[in-house]
């Protein structure tokens, strides 16, 4: 019998994100005005609908029942790709995820137009663009277009950074 | 024709007309920008009202929320972010025929299919804002809490064929909704002492973390897709023959939306999800849901158009404000010393059939700004990818951080987006989780509110005649849906053995 790999990795995910929800939810204090249902009784129910929804995945994929799902969909990977390849985009996915963190760090202290310039050059250097001139220069006008649009127009203000509000 | 003459004389003895372009290019460009919902959009205008006719404010405000609308569509089409919440479900079929280079065929299908939304939705607002208020005063909180699960239970039809993993994604999604103060007696809840996290989450951040972030997260690792064709990189409006195909998903649309739209708190975002599942129901072609459908796309945005005018329903009958939107617009007419309700008829007729007139110019002025704007939008689309990641994640942020000025959201967004993409992976549908969040709160305070009121007595659910009839309806359209989706799946399964 083959194992459903991806429906045993969902309800094991699940499963353990339904036990935290719940963990979360006994945590939640009383209220002196508190009804029938109380503050905790509606995600008790969800917390309770996820884990049970996770181990029925846990069991399909045990049992590796077909799913019933559309034969199709997103490639899986071929038989003949190798590992490193097959994990390719999902470090392309985390190498991305990091330039967003660093500028979600940076954002507040460089201020919007310096890091959302260096955001836009960052990503698009390392999705691959053509390393010229005009990289920089695309990505300072971007940042200033979007500023423009938001600060400005919308009188929507995005953050000065505190390095140049302190000089 | 005593109202014509109201509504053309109001109309030319004002500023109203230019208003209403104003408003309809304001709220395209306000809609377009992720973060900035239609409401918000109307409030920045709101200020500028002061000094103006009322008629000119009443028909500027309504315009930017007519503009705003259907602007929400153009970023959900092109870069697979809603610019607003009523264009989540416009993602699904829309972004899916830009990648195959049909840019410009689901642009021309959401402008048409918002247009006719938008004017039968002005029609109804005509012809039934006396009778159809009293389909508001008709809901009760348990009402309210059987339309949430009328709402939850076309789940199975935007399950992508496996029914479990859709409900674990709506789950998933009421349990986000749950963050924040409690409805009833405001204890904070998932909080984990984050002072952003007390007000609980915005489905739009959701919506923007599951649909453009992860989008962005899949793409940066495969190949560029199908780069429009000259002809395809323009706006192709549909002809008669998909016009004809067309009408099915556009009359679901108006009915649904028209429901929707007079029911107070329900909205656009819910009658978008309906729509669409209903089409998708009612198809000859249901299998190219998910694929590129046009009338994948037809459906919610007809749906979320006539919203934009049957929303008005209550407002100017009974003084209700159903949405954000119509609580700014409600501030429109209080500034000028409007007070809408039943006397708003018989007190200020010029600024009622005015703002009738005015809608009306708004709808047929979206279409010709939409004719010279969308085009230009598509080449911007159609630039090299790695720029069009970099401006999407830039505009993203942006809109994120634009909602309330906190870094702590943008973070939040790029969690969701993680979790979105953990989700891909695992082929777990995003549009019941998307439902889930839209309809948590509304489900959970209305459970919770009849049980006050009926002393903890379940009765109260199937004692209210519109709850009762809201509730079989969702046994009934849960039913059909599970009976179809088993049915498929059996006959797939024959398929797939008779070809071994």
């Amino acid at each position: 019998m083959k194992l459903n790999a991806v429906d045993l990795t969902l309800g094991v995910l699940a499963v353990t994100a339904a036990a935290g929800y719940l963990y979360e939810t006994a945590q939640i204090p009383e209220s002196l005005l508190e009804d029938a249902v109380g503050a905790r009784g509606v995600p008790l129910a969800i917390g309770g609908a996820m884990a049970a929804l996770g181990a029925l995945l846990c069991f399909r994929g045990l049992l590796g029942a077909r799913n019933g799902e559309p034969s199709g969909g997103e490639r899986p990977a071929a038989a003949s790709e190798s590992l490193p390849n097959a994990l390719r985009p999902h470090l392309q996915a985390l190498a991305l995820l990091g330039i967003l963190a660093t500028y979600v760090a940076l954002s507040p202290h460089a201020g919007y137009i310096a890091s959302t310039a260096l955001l836009i050059a960052g990503i698009a250097w390392f999705a691959g663009a053509k390393r010229s001139w005009q990289l920089p220069l695309i990505a300072i006008a971007g940042s200033v277009f979007l500023w423009v649009m938001f600060d400005p127009v919308l009188s929507i203000p995005l953050p000065a950074g505190a390095w140049w509000e302190s000089r | 024709m005593e109202p014509l003459g109201h509504a053309v004389h109001a109309l030319v003895s004002s500023w109203a007309i230019p208003g209403a372009l104003a408003g309809v290019l304001w709220g395209i460009l306000g809609g377009a920008l992720p973060g900035i919902s239609p409401s918000i959009a109307m409030a920045l205008l709101l200020p500028l009202t002061y000094g103006m006719d009322a008629v000119t404010a009443i028909v500027l405000l309504a315009s930017v929320y007519v503009g705003a609308e259907y602007g929400g569509s153009i970023p959900a089409i092109l870069i697979r972010t809603p610019g607003t919440n009523s264009a989540s479900a416009t993602v699904i079929d829309g972004y899916e025929m830009a990648r195959q280079g049909r840019a410009g065929e689901a642009l021309g299908i959401s402008l048409i299919a918002g247009l006719v939304g938008g004017l039968f939705g002005l029609v109804v607002l005509v012809a039934a804002t006396k009778p159809l208020a009293m389909v508001a005063l008709a809901f009760t909180p348990p009402a309210y809490f059987a339309l949430g699960i009328l709402g939850l239970s076309v789940v199975a039809g935007l399950s992508g064929g496996s029914l479990l993993k859709g409900l674990l994604a709506a789950a998933i999604g009421l349990a986000l909704a749950t963050a924040g103060p409690d409805p009833m007696t405001g204890v904070p809840r998932f909080t984990f002492g984050e002072p952003d996290l007390l007000s609980g989450i915005k489905p739009l951040l959701v919506m923007m973390g599951l649909f453009a972030v992860t989008e962005m997260l899949v793409q940066i690792g495969e190949p560029p897709w199908a780069k429009a064709n000259a002809a395809n990189a323009r706006l192709k409006l549909p002809d008669l023959r998909m016009m004809k195909r067309l009408a099915r998903p556009t009359a679901i649309g108006s009915v649904i939306g028209t429901f929707e739209g007079v029911t107070p708190g329900a909205g656009g975002t819910i009658a978008a999800f309906m729509a669409y599942s209903e089409a998708k129901r009612w198809s000859n072609a249901p299998e190219e849901f998910g694929k590129g459908s046009p009338e994948g796309v037809a459906a919610p945005e007809c749906a979320n158009n006539v919203v934009t005018a049957t929303a008005l329903v209550p407002l100017l009958s009974l003084g209700i404000p159903g949405s954000n939107s119509a609580a700014v617009l409600l501030g429109g007419f209080l500034v000028h010393g409007l007070q809408p309700g039943p006397m708003l008829f018989e007190k200020a007729p010029e600024v009622v059939y005015g703002l009738y007139g005015g809608l009306l110019i708004a709808n047929i002025a979206m279409v010709a700004i939409g004719l010279v704007i969308l085009t230009p939008c598509i080449w911007l689309v159609n630039r090299p990818k790695p720029w069009l990641i970099a401006f999407v994640l830039a505009l993203v942020v942006t809109g994120v951080y634009s909602v309330h000025q906190s870094v702590f959201e943008v973070g939040l967004v790029l969690g969701v987006g993680v979790v979105g993409y953990i989700l891909r992976a695992c082929k777990v549908p995003p549009l019941p989780m998307v439902l889930g969040v839209v309809l948590g709160f509304m489900i959970e305070s209305n459970y919770r509110r009849s049980l006050l009121l009926s002393g903890g007595d379940y009765s109260i659910f199937y004692l209210d005649k519109v709850s009762l009839g809201l509730l079989l309806a969702a046994a009934a359209l849960a039913t059909y849906s599970l009976w179809r989706e088993f049915g498929e799946r059996a006959q797939r399964e024959r398929v797939e053995a008779a070809a071994t």
